[in-house]
């Protein structure tokens, strides 16, 4: 059984659906990144998984409960903002206890609830302290204890790292991973960061306009995405997408060429009679991650010839912003790689690594 | 970002402009305060000093309490002082707790008929409490409410302009708090007492400041429900006396500055609510 | 917005409405319908249609408390949209002592009006204060019979109400100068703007909405003049400085006419109803 189920979840604001029929299973114990731009429907998704929103079409299942109609205290969820949302008038103590202490949790149970994410969370210097004397890094792990101290069957984590500096939140993060192989338990989590959605996700649940665009393992989203906006969002700096020119190829498959560049095939696809219109080359699009091209010595090797237009010297590695045929090309070499603006890269995608889309973005291969 | 004070200058250097603007309030607070000396001065003189005398008299000449002893034998002014500040007390308390009731919904909640209640709302304001009195006047009566307290406290009891200005207090609250007590299981209630009243203590204060002076000074109202003067308020008894002793001054003099005193003490301790709270409700009110 | 058991925000507002509906709603329906009746307390109320409306037109006390009100708005409303702004401009600066410099310029505000206008009185008189400092300075030879005189009466219940008013209407100035962002004046010193072209251009139009604010409240105040008519005049000499909630007080609790008051009321509904949009208009066009 599923620890939490979405059936066909639906949110609708007068005439605008911001949600659109999501259908998810979440495993017990699982860690779950809802990831996409801003919009895409990932946070109301989450709020009303806590709630906090009225669901106006669809089941919500947690454990198999239906909670679709349940307040959100009746729901066995925790959550943590972004905004931390801690009571102002407060000490970290009574942030902590305020839940249990109203709901008429007994006294001793609370203290052991208590000291219990405090350790967890090495709150026990703040305990006196109200939310105005915290740094935001600090504020935030008395909200997570707060959830913690519910003892929840599951976490909702709404961008509860957006609001720290860059340096504090990669510390966070690292703190969250740990924190979840502890508790086990499982979690649910909003982000625009693909960083932080690759580093902490089981699975990441992609969106756009309300509606899932796939959801996998961090690697299977990066390695396969399932259409170009998937690619396009994910990986950093994002996936070059190039037009298509048809090539000669084995029978039966079609060869696709770099338009504009060497006539010769990188890829082929298996050719199917069901697509017809599909055989004029632009109705393709070829996909390559920054980190996927190879750089060759002559250019009769290459598949294209870019011209250098911006380095960025990053350390570890480089990143070439090359021009092609009028298009910007984002290229990732080794950091030794002895690149100077102006200079023609002799470029080719690594054998397999490039991605095709079809006319409606779909990935094909 | 707000600032203390804007750069608003009249002249170039600082020192002339700090010397013109105290020269220029001095003379203002001569106005202000000057009328409040003049009477106090006068609340002590014996009676054997002239109190038209020609040039004035700045200070008495043997200082005495005589006047407010006579003030507060011929009439009970402890006890107007008492019913004042009781009065004032019901009033503010119900004008707070009802305002801040009403103010959550109407901050934080959708729900049909909330247009409905803002348009009744703001129409309620509009209308002036001298269209209303002879109504309400009739009602108290019908209720066997004149001479008595809670009469006095009904047209107090609950004012529009409380309900917005804690709508507006409860709205700049950040709606995450709120939500992460309804994710803790915590009923509206609860929440409203636990968290919301206690984030807005400024502005609590600041309503009860107000109602509390609005009321203290009310004059109209008591004047046409209170005929007994066992249920008069200070105002009531002021004018009683400023009307009954063939105008004795000394007498005004001594009763206005008994019943000025407390308000007096009340503002000293209050008076940056009144600076703040009118900021903000009139601003946004 | 969130889910929540939908007879809940009426549960909060109940006590509320219940309240504001007895002491608001009600009677100002319940006096629309009065100002229809010749309701006296005494007896049954009578429906008499628009008869107090028409006594109420060819009435000379009512025209004559009517033009007192017009008058009391005309003159008091410039003073006080006018005279406070110079006070915030005065006390909008971090000189020492200037906390306690606004609370006095406040205290009037917090005085009853029944006190103030007693204040006033005893400064009024003959041979009091006031009369004393314009014999001493020469500018008048003769006592000015404030109060006495019908051509000063109302003239001075009006200094009263705009002397409780000023410091009030200060500090809606004053919020207002203060919210106006530091930022702004240096940008304009930065560009070498004059100081007195940044209030011009920057301060005036910025404090905008503050005098809208006080233009609306103190017309209404206006309007609604009663207490110092009652403490000083009575509405005399000869109705001199009869306004109109006087005339309103007069007719339902001394002549005890409550349906013909109620059209006094009524009308002095729909004027400051009518004031407040005009200024709000005006100002809000500008």
């Amino acid at each position: 059984m599923s620890a939490l189920s979405l059936r066909g979840i639906t949110k609708r604001f007068g005439a605008t659906e911001t949600v659109r029929g999501v259908d998810l299973d979440i495993a017990d114990g699982e860690f779950v990144v809802f990831l996409g731009p801003s919009g895409c429907g990932k946070s109301t998704l989450l709020r009303m998984i806590a709630g906090l929103e009225a669901v106006s079409d669809g089941v919500i299942l947690l454990a198999g409960r239906d909670v679709t109609a349940s307040p959100p205290g009746d729901r066995d969820v925790a959550m943590v903002f972004q905004s931390y949302a801690l009571y102002p008038h407060m000490t970290v103590a009574e942030n902590l206890a305020f839940g249990l202490r109203m709901r008429g949790a007994p006294r001793a149970d609370i203290q052991r609830k208590v000291d219990r994410a405090v350790a967890m969370l090495r709150l026990e210097p703040y305990l006196a302290r109200k939310p105005g004397e915290l740094s935001g890094g600090q504020c935030q792990r008395v909200a997570i204890g707060r959830a913690l101290v519910r003892e929840p069957k599951l976490f909702l984590l709404d961008e509860p790292l957006s609001n720290l500096d860059a340096e504090l939140r990669t510390a966070m993060r690292v703190e969250l991973a740990a924190l979840h192989q502890e508790l086990g338990k499982t979690m649910v989590y909003v982000t625009h960061d693909q960083v932080e959605a690759m580093t902490l996700a089981h699975r990441i649940v992609v969106m756009r306009d309300g509606r899932i665009e796939q959801a996998g393992s961090p690697l299977a989203l990066y390695e396969r995405p399932a259409n170009r906006f998937v690619a396009g969002f994910l990986g950093s700096p994002a996936m070059n997408f190039l037009a298509a020119d048809v090539a000669p190829s084995t029978a039966g498959r079609l060869g696709l060429a770099i338009a504009g560049g060497r006539a010769s095939a990188i890829r082929d696809i298996t050719w199917q009679d069901t697509q017809p219109a599909c055989e004029s080359a632009a109705a393709w699009t070829l996909g390559v991650r920054p980190e996927h091209w190879q750089r060759h010595d002559r250019a009769e090797d290459a598949a294209l010839s870019a011209t250098a237009a911006v380095v960025e010297r990053l350390g570890a590695t480089t990143h070439v912003h090359a021009d092609f045929n009028g298009q910007r090309l984002c290229v990732a070499l080794p950091a030794d790689e002895d690149v100077r603006v102006g200079d023609a890269l002799w470029l080719s995608p690594l054998p397999g690594k490039a991605h095709v889309f079809d006319a409606s973005g779909k990935a094909v291969a | 970002m707000k600032t203390r004070t804007s750069p608003l200058r009249i002249f170039a250097s600082p020192w002339a402009d700090a010397a013109w603007r105290y020269a220029a309030l001095l003379l203002m607070m001569a106005v202000t305060v000057g009328p409040f000396l003049w009477l106090l001065s006068t609340s002590l003189k014996g009676p054997g000093e002239n109190l038209f005398a020609m040039p004035p008299v700045w200070l008495p000449a043997e200082p005495t309490l005589d006047n407010f002893v006579r003030v507060v034998e011929t009439q009970p002014f402890f006890r107007y002082l008492a019913n004042s500040a009781l009065v004032a007390a019901i009033s503010v308390v119900l004008n707070l707790l009802l305002a801040s009731l009403a103010a959550y919904p109407l901050a934080r909640m959708a729900f049909p008929g909330r247009q409905a209640v803002f348009v009744l709302l703001l129409a309620s304001m509009m209308v002036p409490f001298q269209l209303l009195m002879i109504p309400v006047y009739e009602l108290a009566i019908t209720l066997g409410l004149a001479n008595s307290y809670l009469g006095l406290v009904l047209p107090h009891a609950c004012t529009a302009f409380g309900v917005f200005f804690m709508r507006q207090a409860f709205q700049n609250i950040p709606r995450a708090v709120e939500e992460a007590a309804i994710m803790e299981g915590i009923g509206r209630l609860a929440i409203w007492w636990h968290v919301l009243l206690p984030l807005t203590k400024p502005s609590l204060a600041a309503l009860a400041v107000f109602s509390f002076i609005a009321c203290w000074g009310d004059f109209l109202w008591p004047l046409i429900l209170i005929d007994e003067p066992a249920y008069f308020t200070l105002p009531l008894g002021v004018n009683r006396l400023a009307a009954s002793f063939s105008l004795d001054w000394r007498l005004v003099a001594a009763g206005t500055v008994f019943s000025m005193i407390p308000i007096l003490i009340f503002f000293g301790f209050t008076q940056r609510f009144f600076i703040e709270g009118a900021v903000k409700g009139a601003v946004k009110g | 917005m969130r889910p929540h058991s939908p007879i809940l925000p009426y549960l909060f507002l109940l006590p509320a409405a219940a309240t504001l509906g007895l002491v608001v709603i009600y009677p100002a329906l319940k006096a629309f319908g009065l100002s229809l009746t010749d309701f006296n307390m005494i007896r049954e109320a009578r429906w008499v249609g628009f008869d107090n409306y028409a006594r109420l037109w060819s009435d000379p006390f009512f025209w004559n408390a009517l033009k007192n009100s017009a008058l009391y708005v005309a003159v008091v409303v410039p003073v006080l949209v006018v005279a406070p702004l110079f006070l915030a401009v005065l006390v909008n600066r971090a000189l020492p002592g200037i906390t306690f410099i606004r609370a006095v310029l406040y205290l009037p505000v917090v005085t009853s009006l029944v006190v103030s206008a007693l204040l006033w009185k005893w400064l009024y008189e003959e041979r009091g204060l006031l009369n004393h400092f314009l014999l001493a300075t020469g500018i008048t030879d003769q006592p000015v019979a404030f109060l006495t005189d019908p051509a000063n009466a109302l003239f001075s219940v009006m200094a009263v109400t705009i002397w409780s008013g000023l410091g009030y209407y200060m500090v809606i100035y004053l919020a207002g100068l203060q919210s106006i962002p530091r930022s702004l004046y240096e940008a304009a010193d930065v560009d070498g703007v004059s100081a007195w072209k940044q209030t011009l251009h920057i301060t005036l139009p910025l404090l905008k909405p503050s005098a809208a604010v006080v233009t609306v409240m103190s017309s209404i105040a206006a309007m609604k003049v009663f207490e110092e008519v009652y403490v000083m005049t009575q509405g005399g000499p000869l109705d001199a400085s009869k306004t109109l909630v006087f005339h309103l007080y007069q007719s339902a609790f001394e002549d005890f006419e409550m349906g013909y008051a109620s059209a006094v009321g009524v009308v002095l509904f729909f004027l400051t109803l009518a004031l407040s949009l005009v200024n709000l208009r005006w100002l809000r066009a500008r």
